[in-house]
């Protein structure tokens, strides 16, 4: 039964991102200067969602890393850096864009100045954001997202000539550039990126694994299914009620004028009411993914719970993307006791990345405890005595030799995973060009190395090597 | 001193570029957009008749209509600012030009009403059906503009 609930939590939520502003006003314009002739391409569109998103929350749950994150670290710096301009730009221009269409939906609702309920929204995301758990700004704009089944109900209402709707689905292609402008701006409006930097990194936040791929497909099938439902009934009571008298919708408020003459006040009400939800969830989604994307493509440790201390900051500097051989260490992993002469208990590691439940859990996995403060124990053979709750926590850190010369920071750590869910670090990587070389990824003249075994000590700000 | 001269013919190219571009933005109206204009008009008296429609049977919500009737009729006024401001390429058709700025005012008249009586059911009736009637007028313009009138 929870699992049920679990699922349905996560339908519900992929509603509530799937449909913007864009989706909202762009596939009523479809309908009403198409009829039904684009439908296929709403499908086609939702398809291309449901599998991005589908093949990105697999990655996420087997991987233990969101899509940006292997974007950054698959393809390096300069198509990363690509990526997230081109993604942060988008998600700037949508979420200007879904702070705009609240306001327009409370002056509609409330008849007061426009600039005002501009502030008014702004503020409130920002309180949503800052005060509700994730999971509560899941449910109320998921939930809230439901009310736009109204317009389902409406396409019923009008009853259209289904024989019509139904040679919308099969793709048509006609000679004007108007239509093929709509073609690609209805699939793109399906296709937003905000949806799926989300939807990768949400699943990280609530720590999936392998045992959630069903729970991933289920939600977005699902999930973008009914999304898809939502957007195919708004071309559909478009194309039956705008485009016979050639009314041609440019703003938020038009959308809801079918529901309007279906269930008059009520139909309009609840119109209204899903709308907000709908722009208002899109607006967090994309406020969210938009810092997804910085914090992790600069290797920052993120998450809704992660407090600035415990950010870059707090850790020494980003975590660098570009570690493609610590693949998942930075989840569930465990440091093998005694390998590279410490012990250390088993420490679940990254921890800024899982779910309040999880970090519980892991917490009490942690073993037994020293008098200090309640820290874990931290068994090292020689003279260290220093724990590492993540392999994170060694980035940045100076290294030195057995004299105390500096030999330079770590920027990178290699290791590999292995059968019995432990991970080996096997090398450290050094480099004296900072941040600018730590975003550029491994390699180059200035990159020097040392195999974890030449590690003697680990101090609180210093890693002492044997050279 | 020959690289001074092609920079500064560069620029004169440029600001004349700018300066034909700029002409061109507030030119000549030609036949298709004049009738897209009025097109547009017929479209606007659509959707106002609509929500003015809801306001008939007493089936909306008076902040709705009143926020939709002030952004409908600001469309109309700019609609009609445009048509007036610009120069018409066919000069035969000045008498559809006029014609559609009034149409133009008289749907920005209307809904203006609509937005001052919101929650009237009697109003609503009268500004639907005169909607109506603007946006017949509209339609006939197209119709003589596109060759199609008796």
């Amino acid at each position: 039964m929870r699992t049920i609930l679990k699922i349905a939590l996560g339908i519900i939520a992929a509603i509530g991102g799937f449909l913007d502003i864009g989706d909202l006003v762009f596939t009523t314009q479809a309908g009403a200067l198409f009829r039904y002739d684009l439908l296929w391409a709403v499908v086609l569109g939702v398809i291309g969602i449901g599998v991005y998103a589908e093949m990105s929350g697999r990655v996420a749950a087997v991987s233990g890393r969101p899509v940006f994150d292997v974007i950054r670290m698959r393809m390096g710096f300069g198509i990363g850096l690509l990526a997230l301009v081109a993604s942060t730009a988008v998600n700037l221009l949508t979420v200007a864009a879904e702070l705009g269409g609240i306001a327009i939906v409370l002056e509609l609702l409330l008849d007061a100045p426009y600039s005002m309920f501009v502030v008014t929204a702004a503020a409130a995301l920002v309180l949503i954001v800052a005060l509700l758990p994730f999971g509560g700004i899941e449910r109320v704009f998921g939930y809230g997202g439901l009310l736009l089944f109204v317009v389902v109900a409406t396409v019923f209402h009008q009853d259209p000539k289904w024989g019509d709707v139904a040679r919308g689905f099969v793709p048509s292609l006609h000679s004007s550039t108007l239509y093929l402008y709509f073609v690609v701006g209805v699939f793109a409006a399906a296709l937003m990126p905000y949806e799926v930097h989300f939807y990768s990194s949400g699943a990280i936040e609530e720590g999936w694994t392998e045992e959630n791929l069903k729970e991933n497909r289920l939600n977005a099938i699902f999930g973008y299914g009914v999304g898809g439902v939502l957007a195919v009934a708004l071309v559909i009571v478009s194309g039956t009620l705008f485009h016979p008298l050639g009314v041609e919708p440019s703003d938020l408020g038009t959308v809801a004028l079918p529901m309007q003459g279906a269930f008059g006040e009520t139909g309009l009400l609840l119109a209204l009411g899903g709308i907000l939800f709908c722009v208002g969830g899109a607006a967090i989604d994309s406020s969210f993914a938009a810092s997804y994307n910085l914090a992790q493509f600069l290797g920052w440790e993120w998450g809704r719970y992660q407090g600035p201390r415990s950010g870059a900051a707090g850790r020494g500097g980003p975590l660098p993307a570009a570690a493609a051989p610590l693949g998942r260490a930075d989840r569930a992993a465990r440091l093998r006791p005694g390998d590279v002469g410490q012990q250390r208990p088993a420490h679940p590691l990254g921890g800024g990345r899982r779910s309040r439940r999880d970090r519980e859990a892991a917490e009490e996995s942690r073993g037994p405890r020293t008098g200090d403060g309640g820290r874990p124990a931290a068994l090292v053979r020689q003279e260290a005595a220093v724990e590492l709750k993540s392999l994170s926590e060694l980035l940045g850190r100076r290294v030195v030799d057995r004299s105390g010369r500096r030999l330079g920071r770590v920027y990178e750590a290699k290791a590999h995973w292995e059968r019995d869910g432990t991970v080996v670090i096997d090398e450290l990587i050094l480099d004296r060009g900072g941040l600018r070389r730590r975003l550029r990824g491994p390699g180059g003249p200035e990159e020097q190395s040392f195999p974890w075994e030449a590690v003697v000590e680990l101090t609180a700000d210093a890693v002492v090597v044997r050279t | 001193m020959g690289r001074k001269r092609v920079r500064s013919s560069a620029l004169g190219s440029l600001l004349a570029a700018a300066l034909l571009l700029t002409a061109g933005g507030c030119g000549d109206l030609s036949n298709d957009e004049l009738n897209r204009g009025v097109e547009s008009l017929s479209a606007l008296a659509a959707q106002g008749q609509l929500v003015a429609n809801g306001v008939a049977r007493d089936a909306t919500k008076t902040t709705y209509a009143r926020a939709m009737a002030r952004t409908l009729g600001e469309e109309a006024e700019h609609e009609a600012e445009k048509l007036a401001d610009a120069t018409l390429e066919e000069p035969e058709t000045a008498d559809q030009r006029h014609a559609a700025v009034a149409v133009a005012g008289e749907i920005s008249g209307l809904l203006s009403e609509l937005q001052t009586f919101p929650g009237d059911e009697r109003h609503g009736e009268l500004v639907e059906k005169h909607l109506a009637e603007a946006g017949e007028k509209a339609d006939a313009i197209v119709a003589q503009l596109s060759g199609d009138a008796p």
